[in-house]
């Protein structure tokens, strides 16, 4: 009788023990984290105005500079990205779900995930080779092109695991009725997959959104508004990777202002994901 | 009896797996066939065989005929969509298109004939009366199919199954899923129905195979071992494998 | 693979036998009573009745249990249904026994006109036919069962020439009427206890075969 008390309290020690070692991992790996959000958004928030929204960079002091043509050129270079990389990434996982549980199928997502594992800079490194060069200038549809191909293997996959999840009987019951295979992907299943397609391509977005080596040798950086598909643009990320070493305390605190709105435009994407995600799965 | 679809010797192999081994049965027109059987006898694989369902599966390996409306379906000059506009397919778990409203589930086989708006409204209206659930859903035709319940969703499948005006509706286990009540209402609209569409139903359950069908077949391990009139066979089967199944003396 | 209900069903049938040996024995001991005259042994039997009675009611409500809750099939409801026809007819020829012993108490105080030879064969006869169905019924033999009916039309010949001897010997002397009355009554009653022994074999040939073709006369 006595072994088994004391076994029980020896077991319920060790189990404490461990919850609390656990619950101190978790707050180590939040640390970081933590610190990140706040610091980014302490040193950044001070820059916030309307004016930094929405005006030019007017050079060292002037209080109205802004980051207003990095916004737009990430809102244009991300749209770009996505009028790219989007529908390829749809069509090749959409052909992956429906035809690729084979070898061929599998060589392609070998395919696919080397370029999603390809450093950013690389991607770049090829449209600059290959766009930039023949063209003969930096452009907006090369940046466009380089977040675009980074796209496709995120957005491929997230479709291929959305179109597999829909239920067999689903695409049994277009074809029962007398549609054709083609029909009933475009007409059933893909709808059906929907929010699953849409959050992966969010999600995949988001994450170039903020990429700044691809765009280095591909959009390069503008003090302007855009001025046209085939010039130069600026985005947020490359106006950081401009500012941030700038002597002038006032510029440096632009790039931590810019860094502030891509942190919170990046956020609210995961949570614009979230939020969509919990929608569909409370359906009944 | 007027037959309308009939098998000759169908066999239907899965790789290397022979799961029916030679079915001749003869379907006649406007009444209701069940077919019945332990689990993996091959009443399921019989049924789909009848609509080209396995064209879905690769490793499926057909021989012998379905003969329907003269022609055997799986002659290579017969157009497979048009056979499954003819033959149409309820299944055991009611699946009414998620993303789609009540009535664009049951429009959509109308729309892929090409049928004009107002043709397809009709169609629908038409096809959600014969289905018996049209009182229950008029009020909201927009509103998503997944809001119904169970047995409502099964009905608006077989609405939508019957938008195409098939000849034939093949039923998978269709109560299967369902509460009784929601299956004694099925049961009844099979009664109804066939007056227009022959039925063919896979059941699980002798007890509703021998409530609402006309006809009976038992399966056996991909054998036809019993046809006939379902009360005869109910009654007095004269397959001593068939009476084991029925009398519960095989398990 | 045996189930319960099986089991249940092979009780009944059991149940339905021990029903037909005590309908049998009123009517063998109502016969014993009548030609002896023995008027307390005529009231056993009167007594013995409600039991029958008992038996028929008790098989019956679980024939219908049994119905009820299994949703029987095939041979199994074949059976239950015989054995619900089979006990109203071993109901009636218990009664019949009744009856015979009724006719015994009427008959308190008298004494028999002549030796009433014709009753007691007509009884072994008709028992002789109502053991066949009964044996053919607990060994399911249909091919038994189909020698049941023929060997009816013997029991209604005897009761043919039971009737016209009492005719004879009510016009000869009218003092005995009295006795000779009941005599025709009980050879009908011993008439119809093998007709329900046909009707019971019929019952056992659809049991067995699903066969439904009537073998007696109506």
């Amino acid at each position: 009788m006595e072994e088994a008390r004391v076994t029980s309290l020896r077991r319920k020690a060790t189990n404490h023990a461990f919850t609390t070692i656990a619950a101190l991992a978790l707050l180590l790996a939040l640390v970081p984290l933590v610190g990140v959000t706040l610091y980014v958004l302490q040193q950044g928030a001070p820059a916030l105005s309307w004016d930094f929204l929405t005006q030019v960079p007017k050079g060292s002091d002037d209080p109205t500079s802004g980051i207003g043509p990095a916004l737009q050129g990430t809102l244009v270079l991300t749209l770009l990205a996505a009028a790219i990389g989007v529908p390829l990434g749809i069509a090749a996982g959409a052909w992956l779900a429906e035809h690729g549980r084979n070898k061929w199928g599998d060589a392609f997502r070998l395919l696919l995930d080397s370029m999603a594992a390809t450093p950013s800079i690389v991607m770049g490194l090829f449209v600059f080779a290959v766009v930039v060069i023949s063209t003969g200038h930096f452009s907006a549809m090369a940046g466009g092109l380089a977040l675009g191909l980074m796209v496709v293997p995120v957005v491929a996959r997230t479709t291929e695991v959305a179109l597999r999840a829909v239920p067999d009987p689903l695409r049994e019951a277009g074809i029962a009725l007398g549609a054709t295979h083609a029909r009933t992907l475009v007409k059933v299943t893909l709808p059906a997959a929907g929010s699953g397609i849409v959050t992966g391509a969010i999600l995949a977005l988001a994450r170039v959104a903020g990429e700044t080596a691809p765009l280095l040798f591909t959009a390069l950086y503008s003090a302007y508004w855009m001025r046209g598909f085939d010039k130069p643009i600026a985005a947020l990320s490359t106006f950081i990777y401009q500012f941030y070493r700038d002597p002038t305390p006032a510029l440096r605190q632009q790039a931590w202002g810019a860094a502030f709105v891509l942190f919170v435009a990046v956020f609210g994407a995961n949570v614009l994901v979230r939020i969509l995600t919990h929608a569909r799965s409370r359906q009944p | 009896m007027n037959t309308i679809i009939e098998s000759r010797d169908l066999k239907v192999r899965f790789g290397s797996k022979e799961v029916l081994h030679g079915i001749t049965l003869a379907v006649p027109a406007n009444e209701v066939t069940a077919v019945i059987g332990p689990s993996g006898c091959g009443k399921s694989t019989f049924l789909r065989a009848l609509n080209l369902m396995h064209d879905l599966t690769p490793t499926a390996r057909i021989e012998g005929k379905v003969v329907f409306g003269g022609k055997d379906i799986y002659a290579p000059d017969v157009d497979p969509v048009d056979i499954r506009r003819r033959i149409g397919m309820v299944f055991q778990k009611p699946n009414p298109f998620p993303t789609m409203s009540i009535f664009e589930n049951v429009a959509f086989g109308p729309r892929l004939l090409g049928l004009s708006r107002s043709d397809v409204r009709e169609r629908v209206e038409e096809s959600l009366k014969r289905a018996v659930i049209w009182d229950e859903t008029k009020d909201r035709l927009k509103s998503p199919a997944t809001d119904l319940s169970g047995g409502q969703q099964q009905r608006v499948c077989i609405a939508r199954a019957l938008a195409v005006k098939p000849d034939v509706l093949l039923l998978d286990e269709p109560t299967s899923a369902l509460d009784p009540i929601a299956t004694a209402k099925i049961e009844d609209l099979l009664d109804e129905l066939k007056k227009d569409v022959t039925m063919i139903i896979v059941t699980h359950n002798m007890q509703q195979a021998a409530r609402a069908s006309d006809n009976t077949a038992y399966f056996l391990n991909g054998d036809l071992v019993e046809y006939g009139p379902t009360q005869k066979l109910f009654e007095n089967p004269k397959d001593e494998r068939t009476e084991a199944y029925i009398t519960g003396r095989f398990g | 693979m045996e189930r319960s209900f099986h089991k249940d069903i092979d009780e009944l049938t059991a149940r339905v036998e021990q029903m037909a040996q005590l309908s049998r024995s009123s009517v063998d001991e109502g016969v014993n009573a009548f030609a002896a005259l023995d008027l307390n042994a005529a009231r056993r039997v009167i007594a013995r009745n409600m039991e029958i009675n008992r038996a028929d009611v008790d098989i019956e409500a679980r024939a219908l249990d049994l119905i009820a809750l299994h949703q029987p099939m095939a041979k199994d409801i074949r059976t239950l249904g015989a054995c619900l026809k089979i006990i109203t007819y071993l109901d009636r020829i218990g009664r019949y026994g009744y009856d015979i012993a009724k006719a015994t108490l009427a008959l308190e105080g008298k004494a028999h006109v002549k030796k009433i030879v014709g009753i007691p064969v007509m009884r072994d006869k008709a028992l002789g036919l109502l053991d066949e169905s009964i044996a053919a019924f607990r060994e399911r033999d249909a091919t038994k069962a189909r020698l049941v009916q023929p060997a009816d039309d013997e029991v209604d010949a005897l009761y043919d020439q039971v009737f016209r001897e009492c005719l004879t010997y009510m016009i000869e002397e009218p003092r005995n009427i009295t006795q000779c009355t009941q005599y025709i009554l009980v050879a009908r009653h011993l008439e119809r206890v093998g007709d329900n022994a046909g009707k019971i074999a019929e019952k056992t040939i659809y049991m067995v075969t699903g066969e439904r073709r009537p073998t007696t006369d109506p």
